[in-house]
């Protein structure tokens, strides 16, 4: 073996993703989270059993010396993994557009505001623009 | 039991029964958008991750069952699972969104509404 083993190469991809959705819609994902994580879930289980259907019918297999060496039955745990995460990245990037769609108005005019903070600022003078993100109709 | 069946029974099947399930509240421009622009993202993020690893040899396709082609070293059957796979999860999360009450579907044009009759009982 002269690569990287699955477990790392896996991460490695997905958890930017991750990561960005929750610093840019941390604030609607902690609000939906009785929803998201349970598809995630679901979709890793119906693809876990359909992994194991597809390798023992021999569509595809792996590297044995590339894997961590923990099986669910005859799928390896990386693959368990990879269907969570590629989960997880969908539904995350759903919920983080979807809302912040509808908050786009709020998320405009806060820029605007702070854009004209920025243009108005002279040493020592305190902002005298309110900050306009209570207008958001989705609060965190 | 080839790729193509795997795709058919655990992504295509799922995916009609929910798009039947949802008829014209899929008719949401949001949707479509935010379904069609994830499904471009996920492939384009994962075809050179997955062309990586199969130059490696992490995992290969079995050549009899797959259609035989190779497209940058993975089966074109691999780009339709991942187009499908966030399709499916997309529709999942809007449809119990919807169910539950959390995204209410706009009002869909009234003549999408009646293209969609149209159709249906051109169909019957």
């Amino acid at each position: 073996m002269s690569h990287w083993p699955y477990l790392p190469f896996l991460v490695l991809w997905a958890l930017p993703v991750l990561a960005v959705q929750w610093i840019f819609g941390g604030r609607y994902l902690w609000r939906e989270r009785r929803i998201w994580p349970w598809v995630a879930l679901g979709l890793c289980v119906w693809f876990t059993l359909a992994d194991a259907i597809a390798i023992n019918a021999g569509i595809w297999s792996f590297d044995r010396a590339a894997l961590v060496g923990l099986y669910l039955g005859p799928v390896p745990l990386e693959e368990v993994l990879f269907y969570l995460l590629t989960a997880l990245m969908v539904t995350q990037g759903f919920v983080t557009l979807w809302f912040g769609y509808q908050d786009r108005v709020a998320y405009r005019r806060r820029f605007a505001a702070r854009l004209s903070r920025l243009r108005t600022w002279r040493p020592g003078r305190a902002p005298d623009v309110a900050d306009p993100a209570h207008t958001m109709k989705n609060p965190g | 039991m080839t790729y193509a069946d795997f795709l058919l029974i655990f992504l295509a099947a799922p995916l009609a029964l929910l798009i039947l399930l949802l008829r014209r509240r899929l008719l949401d421009r949001r949707f479509l958008t935010l379904a069609s622009g994830l499904a471009l993202v996920a492939l384009l993020y994962m075809v050179p991750w997955d062309h990586t690893a199969a130059v490696w040899g992490l995992w290969t396709w079995s050549h009899g069952q797959t259609w035989g082609v190779r497209w940058w070293a993975v089966p074109p059957e691999e780009y339709l699972f991942c187009v499908l796979e966030a399709l499916l999860a997309v529709t999942l999360i809007y449809a119990l969104f919807v169910w539950l009450g959390r995204i209410t579907p706009p009002p869909v044009h009234q003549r999408a509404v009646d293209d969609l009759d149209d159709a249906q009982e051109g169909d019957r």
